[in-house]
């Protein structure tokens, strides 16, 4: 209960009209920084940190956290309309959202993600106000291996979509892990693939294919067409809000499923991105409607929204009580408050406590905020699909080379852009899934790093993966998620072979 | 401000046919807002200490500052990027220890002689830092327990192979008169997931910087045996020196103020003057130490010294550690 005074204190310090004004610039400033590829959570973070130097932390941190609530949100709104991912964590967002709009149901897949998000936000706050002092401990139970194995599971989870063909999603699947390699090493420092171009030792961002892929390529294959959007509900429907929200009760298992892996993903800490995929992959497994994923079932966007917000609020616990950020965000807050002269530990919970509980209501606070003004703004974002394509074609080009610039400032990165535009374009046409190259990126990346400093650990012994329970039990489950479609396929063999011999007889 | 005589004749010796020019931007000198290279990520520690200094400059100079973080590549990016910047005194860069090796470790064609030195600006000394619930109550248990076990028995992290925390170990391992590889080397991406790892159990000691280890010192998860700077640190004054322990080793990560080369000395002499003015700043030194930041600002003719040095050490190590590659 000593949780709960504390929290109305919080409250007391949260609520105030300075704080409150705070939380909806921050919100607003999120939502356009999230609304722009490229321009993500973390760097409309970083943008915005060095006019909190003169505020006061509490003001900061709410600023800040607000922002990227607001980004979390706005990030959506671009992969359902134009199937561009204002964010990478919003990626599997695309995969329902993005037919669903065609559909012409925009509106109601804008809703969806919006209320899940803001359901899965709440509830990884309220898990952070219950359980501060006990979940803590559980970062400091992941070291590589079990990193590894997280990511493992989010991609075994993710694997079996089974969308295209096995042999093209290899071949996705492993162009990914190629462009993930590109750059410097960081384990044993050796340039990779650069082929002695200095613009490659970067490494080639995945910003920029998610960009190119998405945006670009989606782009080409429009004008190839030769449709417009097919002009969704552009009227502005407030009923087709409310009546979306009405059946979003129906989705608890989903909703729950996905902020409990968004919450353990942003604790432990996995990160936003991982968690949305793991999440829509889990869904796609365990829901009756699994057949439908891909082509705009709500269960496909409610699972990856829950969980990006459910990381995205839980990833602050580690970061205030222990100064482990579980995300690139919070890793940029982390700066934040060390310039705004507070430590980060146990430390800051009991000398700080107006700042931390302050910050703890904010969250409740700016994500009810963020619901409502997304939710305002449906029908405004939704109205944009009936303007010509003759002039968001070319709006949308743009946004996608600025968004691509502002990742680096890098002149470099327009042609990747672009070349990775024409790629999209012809992945598609060759029926090739682009969602396993992202996966391999963004995932691939982070579990290579993992699995070998696991390696040199333990001596390049595979036995690592399950020398203490958590990890064992985490690598197991991936594996047994890895096969369960054989064993499936494996079992209903044996079934029908069952079966017939009573019938020769 | 006044124009003065010998600063328009090494101009003029400087670049005959660019000296007019040159004149007038160097009495105009700042004309638009300055930028400052970061080769490391927003909010960690390059970041954090060029935005303290920054915002002094912001107050000696009255223009805008500019810090932009250009990542990737082991700093190898952001580096070359203040090298090959445009060399009118409006930009300078952070660098970082990294940039000494680059060539040794066959990473980039960089090297101190690639940049205009000015000064380093802050001081980040290596700890030993150890779990609290582990085997080992003090430095002298820790040491012990190195010199009995195997070697590459211990694990140690911090940062990428070959970082600056790698070199720290390396170099305090050979000055006990062991192997410089005796503690195996875990890379990491940093600070931080290093030290989860030490908690974790995956790793038995962290050399990177005790002031990254704060939060979780003071949550009794981890515990600061030692450090390698020259004194306690005032957050650890329970902390002895590794010369205090009888260990002749110091080892403390820099940051250095970096500028590309051929600036017009005028322009040059009035840049280095307003940085050292920010960097002396009440506020600016206050912000630093209360971090665990030892401020440092020294004469370019002593820090291109200094890094020669640093140079020559480092190779030893490295080489020691086999990681050598040109």
């Amino acid at each position: 209960m000593a949780n709960f005074d504390a929290l109305m204190h919080g409250f007391a310090v949260a609520l105030t009209v300075h704080h409150v004004t705070l939380m909806v610039l921050g919100v607003l400033l999120g939502i356009l920084v999230g609304v722009l590829p490229g321009l993500g959570a973390p760097n409309g973070v970083t943008l915005l940190l060095p006019i909190t130097f003169s505020m006061d932390p509490v003001s900061a941190i709410i600023l800040l956290t607000s922002t990227y609530w607001g980004a979390l949100f706005g990030g959506s709104t671009t992969s359902i309309l134009f199937n561009i991912p204002g964010e990478p964590s919003s990626v599997a967002t695309t995969f329902d959202g993005y037919p669903m709009a065609r559909d012409g149901r925009a509106t109601e897949a804008l809703t969806f993600a919006f209320m899940s998000a803001g359901f899965g936000a709440l509830l990884g706050v309220v898990v952070i106000t219950l359980l501060s002092g006990f979940v803590t401990g559980f970062a400091l139970r992941f070291g590589p291996a079990e990193y590894f194995s997280v990511y493992l599971l989010a991609f075994c989870s993710f694997i079996a979509f089974g969308s295209g063909p096995p042999l093209k999603t290899i071949v996705s699947i492993a162009l990914g892990f190629s462009f993930a390699t590109v750059g410097m090493d960081s384990v044993s420092g050796a340039m990779r693939l650069t082929f002695d171009f200095n613009d490659m030792i970067r490494g080639i961002s995945f910003l920029v294919v998610v960009i190119g892929l998405f945006g670009i390529g989606e782009m080409l294959l429009t004008l190839e067409e030769g449709v417009s959007f097919k002009s969704a509900d552009a009227r502005i429907r407030p009923r087709a809000v409310l009546s979306a929200i009405a059946r979003l009760p129906r989705y608890w298992v989903t909703m729950l499923r996905g902020s409990a892996v968004g919450i353990w993903m942003g604790i432990t800490p996995g990160g936003p991105t991982a968690a949305s995929f793991m999440s829509y992959g889990l869904a796609k497994r365990m829901s009756k409607r699994g057949a439908h994923f891909g082509k705009g079932e709500p269960e496909g966007v409610i699972a990856p929204e829950t969980a990006d917000h459910a990381a995205g609020t839980a990833a602050m616990l580690p970061m205030l009580a222990l100064g482990i950020p579980g995300s690139a965000t919070a890793a940029v807050m982390l700066g934040g408050l060390m310039i705004w002269g507070l430590n980060p530990g146990p430390m800051l919970f009991i000398e700080r406590a107006d700042f931390v509980w302050g910050m703890i209501a904010s969250m409740y606070l700016g994500n009810v905020i963020g619901v409502i003004l997304v939710l305002a703004t449906v029908p405004l974002f939704a109205a944009m699909l009936s303007i010509p394509f003759t002039i968001i074609g070319p709006v949308i080009v743009t946004v996608c080379i600025v968004g691509a610039w502002t990742v680096a400032g890098a002149p470099f990165d327009l042609w990747l852009a672009v070349v990775f535009g024409l790629a999209g374009w012809a992945m598609k046409k060759l029926d090739y899934p682009i969602a396993p190259l992202i996966l391999a990126m963004v995932i691939g990346d982070r579990a290579e790093d993992a699995f070998r400093q696991s390696m040199i650990m333990s001596h390049g012994s595979i036995t690592v993966l399950w020398s203490k329970p958590l990890v064992g039990t985490i690598s197991t489950l991936a594996l047994v998620l890895l096969a369960s479609p054989f064993i499936a396929a494996l079992r209903r063999s044996l079934r029908a072979r069952e079966q017939l011999p009573p019938a020769q007889e | 401000m006044t124009l003065n005589r010998r600063n328009v004749l090494a101009a003029g010796l400087a670049a005959p046919t660019l000296a007019m020019p040159s004149i007038v931007r160097a009495q105009a000198w700042p004309t638009r807002p300055l930028t400052v290279i970061v080769p490391w990520a927003a909010g960690g520690g390059a970041d954090t200490v060029t935005r303290m200094i920054a915002a002094g400059i912001e107050q000696e100079i009255r223009q805008t500052v500019n810090v932009v973080n250009r990542t990737g590549g082991n700093g190898v990016v952001g580096h070359s990027a203040i090298a090959t910047a445009a060399a009118d005194g409006h930009t300078i860069g952070t660098g970082t220890s990294e940039f000494v090796n680059f060539r040794l470790l066959g990473q980039a064609d960089l090297g101190a002689n690639s940049f205009d030195l000015i000064s380093r600006i802050s001081l980040i000394p290596a700890g030993v830092t150890v779990k609290a619930d582990g085997p080992w109550r003090d430095f002298a248990a820790f040491a012990a327990a190195l010199k009995e076990g195997r070697k590459g028995q211990y694990t140690g992290s911090g940062v990428g192979t070959g970082g600056a925390w790698h070199l720290a170990a390396a170099g305090m391992t050979k000055a006990m008169g062991l192997e410089a590889d005796r503690i195996r080397w875990i890379p990491s991406q940093g600070g931080a997931p290093a030290l989860q790892d030490l908690v974790a159990g995956g790793v038995s000691v962290f050399t990177g910087s005790p002031v990254e280890a704060k939060a979780l010192a003071d949550a009794n998860q981890v515990r600061v045996a030692a450090v390698m700077g020259s004194e306690r640190m005032a957050a650890y004054p329970n902390a002895p020196t590794l010369k205090e322990l009888g260990i002749d080793w110091t080892f403390e990560n820099w940051f250095a103020f970096l500028a590309p080369r051929n600036i017009p000395a005028p322009v040059r002499a009035r840049l280095v003057e307003a940085l050292e003015k920010a960097h002396a700043r009440p506020e600016v030194r206050k912000a630093m130490t209360d971090r665990g930041i030892v401020p440092i600002w020294e004469s370019s003719e002593a820090f291109a010294s200094f890094a020669s040095r640093t140079s020559d050490t480092a190779g030893g190590l490295l080489r020691d550690l086999g990681l050598v590659r040109s």
